[in-house]
């Protein structure tokens, strides 16, 4: 069940209302039942019990992170203790590795025997990646990581624990939660007001924003730009341009839109979840995007890796090599393709290089007056930053390396603008009709993040503070733009959000 | 708890213009053909009063394209109904029987054995007709759960996941009725020509009649046995190939074991009068022409095996006549569309009041006319009544200068050569106006039907005819 299905437009009031029915005590565990139960429900055509094997395996990792951090509290010798932690995130670590790179190294170790004519190790096992399997993963590292520090005191109730890792709004594609924040909220539950009306109304509002981000302009979007990277030999410079621009507006509308429906939903049912987004493509540096930009993980990032490292109170050097690390992994997290990894380097490589080139800008600026504190110096940075991270996303886009040089080619030759012509844009599938229409959402979205950048509130709680007609109106015609204008039903085959496979 | 009530409030006004705005937006979006064109039996049978069909049609296009209610209204005043859907799969012919048979108790019911030559519709849209066409109830929800593979049939139930990606091709038909959608008696009528396609009717051999196919069969005759009607097979002309022809004959077989009528309109097609070469629209579809003469026999096997009562006159069934002017206004529409003359083309108009006509005059716009050509334009100024019959070119012209027009009113004058003067405006249809201004020379002249421009300046006489019945222009001649 995904958010942009049938199943869960009926799922999800129907939990709520039983929620809100039952006795105080006793939501928790509906919640970990219905949780479960969303789990379970996932299908694909190729595997129908995808959602069956994959709560098997988030029972297994809750499990795993549940024992390890209660015998971790028990054990006061600090060597052991660390042998422990160190055993629990390893066991955490194999299973990823397993799931999500076993075929990877496989196919890289064969590519290497190859070289020497050496015999090839065994063909890959196409193994079956269990849904949301990388974000609760990192989701019980840090808590184990927390609880070894001393920073969380470790969950006793295993019910309470097992909704913390799968609580459903958050599972198959984050925030990443800690348990400073998420798990604390599941402890007090029985204490805390969840009926609040204010934040019912901002959560619908948010959840009806998110699925405008994804059912109206991402998969909208997304017609153009697969066309153009199924059809990349016929493409040239505008065609792979626009594509590339279009994959930045698709990649956000869809990630922050699942984000957005994740965190109006638990706020519907009275929790606050961590904001994965922040308007990242206002950021004036890649340093800048990186706060703006899937911010749990940046977060778990720096925190679990980048700063046990040794951050950035270190020579440069080291720092440098840091920075790379983190980026290498979260290129890797991403995805077990090389593709991905190369993305990961090249946000490493901009904040290097950026770092390195700070005095040579403040130079500049200095010897060309250049006004710092101007409208139109910080739109070049936000511009340039764009610019940077668009680029970027072409490795994280493309399937393979032939595809990779086929693009840069194809960005550089065939310069013909009479592309964007209606006979053009027929050979893509995408009329001019469908043009102004994206260009009409995407002036609504542009208006949105505005008024996110200028009020530094979320969708959901900007419509709230509004007056009830304009928040109503606005609510109204969201609805009215995804059920008419949303890409769903018997002709649309992209249910999946693009960041569950990760 | 005020608080709770103005909050609850709140939440159920904006529920309700939320409801209101769907439902609207959902009736906009819906599925409404059955035919093409907005043209849905379906629909047909819902603006039906109860009890009033004696002969109901089932079938595909080869049944609306080949048996016109509107002919056995005419010789007999037979209350017959194709309720016909394209590519009726065998799924959908039984429950759409279902759906007629709640409000009416046909005495014969005709069923198409065109059902037995497939299982899956080939064509997406015809799914779509015959799955999204019908009121949702149980028997609607029985058909979806028949014939869509469970992992589609949610988004049949709900409709919305389909119909929603109509929004670009929403027209006119969509906010207000189609009227032929209420009156029309499920027959789709043409006049057009193309050499069909005989097929290959002849082999008498039969197939095992399939599984499938019997069930059908079998689930048709059981239900004509419980509604008290006459079961009729039949087969409409179509180019059958020889192995569906074999199953054809099979069924054939299991008719004769059940004492079923069976007419094979592809085996007697040539003794019928049938023509390859004038009786169809395209390969395997028969026009005007040839649904005549299969209705003919049609007519003649129930004058013959049946008495049905003459329902001609009775109120009750208006929409019978209302289906047979429609019919009598596409077949002038057809005429006009052929190679007319202008004295043929004025005749037919003045002669059929209910067309508004608006007629611009310029004698000054062509001034190299020829004698014949002035002499023409005079005759069908006269035919139409603008001048009198005596007086020649030249002397008619003066009176019959500027912009005429004739509706329910009347024929009159409505713009003289008066560039300032107002243009005349009126509402000819239920969302059609006319605009008419005259100048001569012509830069200020107009002749508008909503924003089309039908004036030309080249051509000393503009004819415009509007048929408020069917709500188009149907044709326009210049002289």
């Amino acid at each position: 069940m995904t958010f942009n299905s049938i199943d869960f437009l009926l799922f999800f009031p129907i939990i709520v209302g039983i929620y809100f029915l039952i006795p105080q005590k006793l939501k928790y565990i509906w919640l970990l039942v219905t949780s479960y139960y969303f789990v379970a429900s996932f299908s694909t055509q190729e595997d129908k019990y995808l959602g069956v094997k994959s709560l098997f395996m988030l029972i297994v990792c809750t499990m795993i992170s549940y024992i390890f951090a209660l015998w971790m509290k028990k054990q006061e010798d600090p060597r052991k203790k660390k042998n422990i932690f160190r055993a629990g995130i390893i066991s955490d670590l194999l299973i990823l590795l397993f799931f999500k790179y076993f075929d990877f190294i496989l196919l890289n170790v064969n590519s290497f025997l190859g070289i020497f004519r050496m015999k090839e190790l065994h063909n890959p096992i196409n193994i079956l990646l269990p849904l949301g399997i990388s974000y609760y993963i990192f989701q019980t590292i840090g808590y184990m990581a927390d609880v070894y520090k001393d920073k969380a005191e470790p969950e006793k109730n295993l019910l309470r624990y097992a909704l913390f890792i799968g609580f459903f709004p958050k599972f198959s594609q984050g925030p990443i939660e800690r348990s400073t924040n998420l798990m604390k909220q599941i402890r007090e539950m029985e204490e805390r007001r969840l009926w609040d009306y204010e934040k019912i109304v901002s959560g619908v509002c948010l959840m009806a924003w998110g699925m405008f981000q994804k059912m109206v302009i991402a998969d909208r979007c997304a017609v153009y730009v697969d066309a153009v990277h199924n059809n990349l030999f016929s493409a040239g410079t505008v065609e792979t341009v626009s594509a590339a621009i279009l994959f930045s507006i698709c990649i956000y509308c869809d990630f922050a839109g699942y984000s957005s429906i994740a965190v109006g939903a638990a706020r519907v049912m009275g929790f606050s979840l961590t904001d994965n987004f922040d308007t990242p493509y206002f950021a004036t540096s890649i340093a800048d995007f990186w706060h703006r930009w899937h911010i749990s993980l940046s977060t778990w990032l720096r925190d679990y890796i980048y700063i046990p490292l040794g951050g950035s109170r270190c020579s440069k050097i080291k720092k440098y090599r840091n920075i790379m690390i983190t980026f290498l992994l979260s290129g890797l997290w991403h995805g077990a393709s090389w593709t991905y990894v190369l993305w990961g380097g090249i946000h490493g490589l901009y904040q290097v290089i950026g770092d390195l080139l700070k005095p040579v800008r403040e130079k500049i600026n200095t010897r060309f007056h250049v006004k710092t504190e101007a409208f139109s110096y910080t739109f070049g940075k936000i511009l340039i930053t764009f610019g940077l991270t668009t680029f970027a996303w072409i490795f994280f886009k493309v399937e393979s390396f032939e595809n990779l040089v086929l693009y840069f080619n194809r960005m550089f030759t065939r310069f013909n603008p009479w592309v964007l012509s209606a006979s053009g844009l027929d050979y893509l599938g995408v009329n001019l009709k469908d043009v102004a229409l994206v260009a009409v959402f995407l002036l609504i979205f542009f208006v949105g993040e505005i008024a996110r950048y200028v009020c530094k509130t979320d969708m959901g709680t900007f419509l709230t503070a509004q007056n009830i007609w304009f928040r109503g109106g606005v609510l109204l015609l969201l609805i009215l733009m995804i059920l008419v204008f949303g890409e769903y039903g018997i002709n649309f085959d992209s249910k999946q959000f693009l960041y569950m496979k990760y | 708890m005020k608080q709770i009530i103005i909050k609850g409030f709140r939440v159920g006004i904006f529920l309700l213009i939320l409801g209101v705005v769907i439902w609207r937006t959902g009736k906009i979006l819906d599925w409404k053909d059955t035919t093409g064109n907005y043209l849905s039996s379906t629909q047909q049978l819902y603006h039906t009063p109860e009890n009033t069909m004696d002969v109901i049609f089932l079938g595909s296009s080869h049944c609306y394209c080949g048996i016109y209610p509107a002919y056995l209204w005419r010789d007999r005043g037979i209350s017959a109904f194709d309720m016909a859907v394209s590519g009726q799969d065998r799924a959908s012919t039984y429950h759409t029987l279902v759906e007629a048979l709640k409000t009416q108790k046909p005495k014969v019911v005709f069923v198409d054995m065109y059902g037995l030559t497939f299982d899956r519709h080939e064509i997406e849209g015809n799914v779509y007709r015959n799955m999204l066409s019908m009121k949702v109830s149980e028997n609607s929800i029985e058909l979806i759960k028949e014939y869509v593979e469970p992992e589609k049939q949610n988004d049949f139930f709900a409709r919305w996941p389909i119909i929603h990606t109509r929004f670009w091709e929403v027209g006119k038909y969509d906010y207000i009725q189609y009227l032929p959608s209420e009156y029309g008696r499920g027959a789709a009528y043409q006049w057009g020509t193309h050499t069909a396609d005989p097929g290959d009717a002849e082999t008498e051999e039969a197939d095992t009649l399939k599984e499938t196919n019997r069930q059908w069969l079998t689930r048709l005759y059981e239900l004509s046995r419980e509604k008290d009607f006459k079961l009729v097979f039949f087969v409409a002309p179509f180019n059958i190939k020889e192995e569906e022809q074999r199953q054809v004959n099979a069924a054939a077989e299991y008719a004769k074991e059940k004492e079923i009528p069976f007419i094979d309109f592809n085996k007697i097609r040539y003794q019928i009068g049938l023509n390859d070469e004038l009786d169809f629209v395209d390969e395997f579809h028969c026009n005007a022409l040839g649904a005549e003469k299969v209705t003919e026999y049609i007519r003649d096997y129930l004058e013959q095996n049946f008495s049905l009562e003459d329902h001609r006159g009775d109120v009750k069934y208006a929409q019978w006549d209302m289906d047979y002017k429609w019919f009598q206004h596409l077949k002038l529409k057809a005429e006009f569309e052929g190679d007319n003359s202008a004295e043929e083309f004025t005749g037919k108009i003045a002669r059929q009041e209910d067309l508004v006509i608006a007629v611009s005059f310029d004698p000054a716009a062509d001034s190299e006319a020829s004698e014949d050509e002035k002499n023409e334009i005079l005759a069908s100024l006269r035919t139409l009544g603008i001048v009198s019959e005596q007086g020649d070119f030249a002397e008619s012209c003066p009176q019959a200068e500027g912009l005429w027009i004739r509706d329910n009113s009347g024929l009159r004058k409505v713009s003289e050569n008066d560039p300032s003067a107002k243009p005349f405006c009126a509402d000819i249809g239920r969302t059609d106006a006319i605009r008419l201004r005259y100048s001569s020379p012509r830069e200020a002249s107009d002749m508008m039907i909503n924003y089309t421009q039908y004036l030309r300046t080249d051509t000393m006489l503009t004819i415009v005819v509007y048929d408020p019945f069917l709500e188009e222009v149907l044709c326009t001649k210049n002289l």
